[in-house]
């Protein structure tokens, strides 16, 4: 079963939440989840655990998520995994209007709860094992 | 003896006679100037004798009168003579008429007033044989009416009317008319000039080219009679103009020759308004009477024209201060309404102002804010899980801290809109369709509650830019504020109508104030059969975090953002309480 667990990256300044986030999606018993709260390391930190999905802060010190985005995308082995913004910096209305998008990517408005996360988390993982590599 | 007796008796009887007609005559003598008697033959006069006295009145004497049987007729003042024929007309048939007054023109040119009393004879059988005429001079008794006449009409002309111009016309005619002068001329002075204003002919026609040439004539002081008054300011009678060349060729044609003339001043002791200027045809020696009271109407009709002067000056400067009075009430009454303006505008400012402040304030800690609340509901997922199967209390606990975070969320999220409501995206739309659709929105809300709408949509309303997302926002707003203001249920009274700005009664009070005239606006009023909203909440309704619903059930903001979202339309919202309870929303919309 351990073979099947995904493996998800967790980028965000806030120790308190990449902790308890860890906790929860580690909980459901489906993910490993490598949490990263320096975003100046989250690139080395994403080539050593090689996840399948990351999950990002938009508004960091030091480094803004939408070019930890554009970082990861531009390196070869990343390309093809899907990453989730979780940003303070919109609403659910203004997430909703985008049809969840920011410059292509999906993105979900803190604070949110973990069953939407959750159904998000699925859907772009499903979306890109359903992709052939 | 009897024949002698008889002659003796007639020589008495004559004697008797003639003493008798001596005394007559003696008598007369002492109370008239002169006598004339005419002999009667048949019904005419055949034979005219004038007394001795006749010399000092006429200038002739009883053998010129003698040697000319028609002089007696062309004495007669040509104006008066018809009277005078007739007289000696009513005597010769046979009755008695009274005493006439006429003029006689004296050999020397002028003119004397007399009074004529005639004294028929009859012989025994009462035929008449003759009649004397009894003549008294009575120039200066009549002059001295004459002048207590004139200056009486001219008193009244004055009091008659409003203004001095009106005056002249009737003073010059009734100077003409009273005092026996032919032509008079009043001359306005306009600075150091004098320009002839009216004139008027008496018993004459006047001489049209004469009248054109003299129009307007201007004068300088010194220059013509009216010219000497103005530069002597004194009055000035020329009893033979013919003796002054000059003057002489100024006159007016009246015929004969050029006549006398007079003039005096219209003035007071500071001003000379104008010089009245009277001719007459025939010769008139100075009548220093006549000059004395011309003079002092001079005067009486200059302090005429100045009391009517300073009563006109009075007048203008009353009715400009009546004007100015208006004016400085008519701004007064602006200052008042421009002063409620300007309160509402700053009152409007501050709340444009707090809005600002806290959408800025919320922007800027909305996402400090989010992230702890982020761990809050991580830790709350995280907690669900660890107790499986809680005790109650335990899940009441998680599931109240639940709710409370989804609380802050939405005032956050509330904050973020009304910072956000900067920016919008007008397209004309049909403002009654918004609103349908608003309701349709919150159709859940109204059915829980049990309140009925009921519409009153003007089919014929003009399509608006509008932001249609954010007027709905404002809509759905107003919708739930008037659901809620009704627990028990009722109605909410939708209306849509056009009104333009000062031309409708309905476009008026503070609300409307901000709009310019002539403008189309679409008024929208939503009420609600509830409580209505007292009067010290009134003023803060539309205060961010304002809100008379329990904690939780309302953030304070929805009407701090609607006003936002109208005012960025241009537009107006108010509240206020209905007469027959409940509340109204007026939104406001400029066409």
């Amino acid at each position: 079963m351990n073979i099947e667990k995904k493996k998800i990256l967790v980028v965000d300044d806030e120790p308190s939440i990449t902790r308890l986030l860890k906790v929860n999606l580690e909980q459901t018993g489906e993910f490993i989840v490598q949490v990263e709260n320096d975003a100046t390391h989250a690139v080395a930190t994403a080539i050593r655990f090689r996840p399948d999905l990351i999950l990002l802060d938009v508004l960091m010190p030091g480094t803004d998520g939408g070019e930890l985005a554009a970082q990861f995308q531009a390196g070869h082995s990343f390309a093809r995994i899907p990453i989730i913004f979780l940003t303070a910096a919109a609403t659910k209305r203004e997430v909703n209007s985008h049809q969840g998008l920011i410059g292509g990517l999906p993105f979900l408005a803190k604070p949110v709860d973990m069953p939407e996360i959750l159904k998000c988390i699925h859907e772009h993982l499903a979306t890109a094992g359903a992709t052939p590599a | 003896m009897q024949t002698e007796i008889l002659r003796t008796e007639s020589q008495h009887a004559e004697q008797a006679l003639g003493e008798s007609q001596e005394r007559y005559r003696r008598l007369l003598a002492a109370t008239t100037d002169y006598i004339y008697t005419v002999h009667v033959a048949e019904g005419r006069s055949v034979e005219t004798s004038h007394g001795p006295g006749c010399a000092a009145v006429t200038g002739y004497s009883s053998s010129e009168f003698t040697a000319d049987p028609y002089l007696w007729y062309r004495v007669i003042h040509e104006e008066d003579r018809e009277a005078v024929v007739e007289q000696a007309r009513r005597i010769l048939a046979g009755e008695v008429p009274p005493p006439l007054e006429h003029r006689l023109v004296n050999k020397d040119g002028s003119v004397r007033w007399i009074r004529n009393t005639p004294i028929p004879h009859r012989d025994a059988d009462g035929h008449l044989i003759a009649y004397d005429g009894l003549i008294t001079d009575i120039t200066t008794r009549k002059h001295a009416e004459l002048l207590l006449a004139a200056e009486y009409t001219i008193t009244r002309d004055l009091t008659t009317v409003d203004h001095p111009s009106e005056a002249m016309p009737q003073v010059i005619e009734h100077l003409c008319r009273n005092l026996f002068w032919h032509y008079a001329a009043y001359w306005e002075r306009e600075g150091n000039v004098l320009r002839r204003a009216r004139s008027f002919w008496r018993s004459l026609t006047s001489d049209a080219s004469w009248e054109s040439m003299m129009r307007g004539k201007t004068l300088a002081a010194g220059m013509g009679l009216p010219g000497r008054v103005l530069a002597s300011g004194e009055a000035i009678w020329i009893p033979d103009l013919s003796r002054d060349p000059e003057l002489a060729r100024e006159a007016p044609p009246l015929g004969n020759g050029p006549g006398c003339a007079c003039a005096f001043p219209v003035r007071t002791d500071e001003t000379c308004h104008g010089v009245i200027q009277l001719h007459c045809r025939e010769i008139r020696p100075v009548d220093e009477r006549m000059l004395e009271v011309l003079a002092a109407l001079g005067v009486h009709i200059g302090q005429f024209v100045d009391r009517k002067q300073a009563a006109a000056r009075l007048e203008r400067a009353y009715a400009q201060l009546t004007r100015r009075g208006q004016i400085l009430k008519r701004m007064v009454r602006e200052l008042h309404s421009s002063q409620k303006q300007l309160r509402e505008t700053q009152e409007h400012l501050i709340q444009a102002a707090k809005l600002e402040c806290v959408g800025t304030l919320a922007a800027g800690v909305a996402h400090e804010v989010k992230n702890p609340l982020q761990t809050i509901l991580f830790g709350l997922h995280f907690l669900t899980h660890k107790f499986a199967t809680p005790d109650p209390d335990t899940a009441q606990t998680l599931k109240e801290m639940h709710e409370a975070v989804n609380r802050a969320n939405v005032i956050i999220r509330e904050l973020l809109r009304l910072s956000a409501v900067s920016h919008f995206d007008r397209q004309p739309g049909d403002l009654n369709e918004l609103i349908e659709h608003s309701i349709r929105l919150v159709d859940k809300e109204l059915m829980a509650a049990h309140v009925n709408v009921e519409r009153h949509l003007d089919v014929n309303l003009p399509r608006v830019a509008f932001d249609a997302n954010k007027m709905e926002q404002v809509f759905i707003n107003v919708l739930l504020n008037a659901i809620q203001a009704m627990p028990k249920g009722g109605t909410i009274t939708l209306t849509t109508h056009t009104v333009v700005m000062n031309g409708d009664n309905a476009a008026s009070g503070p609300l409307f104030a901000r709009f310019h005239p002539h403008d189309l606006l679409l008024v929208s009023e939503i009420e609600d059969s509830g409580a209505g909203i007292s009067e010290t909440d009134l003023p803060r309704v539309f205060d961010p975090f304002f809100t008379t619903k329990p904690v939780g059930v309302g953030t304070g903001l929805g009407l701090s953002i609607s006003r936002k979202i109208i005012d960025l339309h241009g537009g107006a919202i108010g509240i206020s309480n209905r007469a027959r309870g409940g509340a109204r929303v007026t939104v406001i919309l400029k066409a």
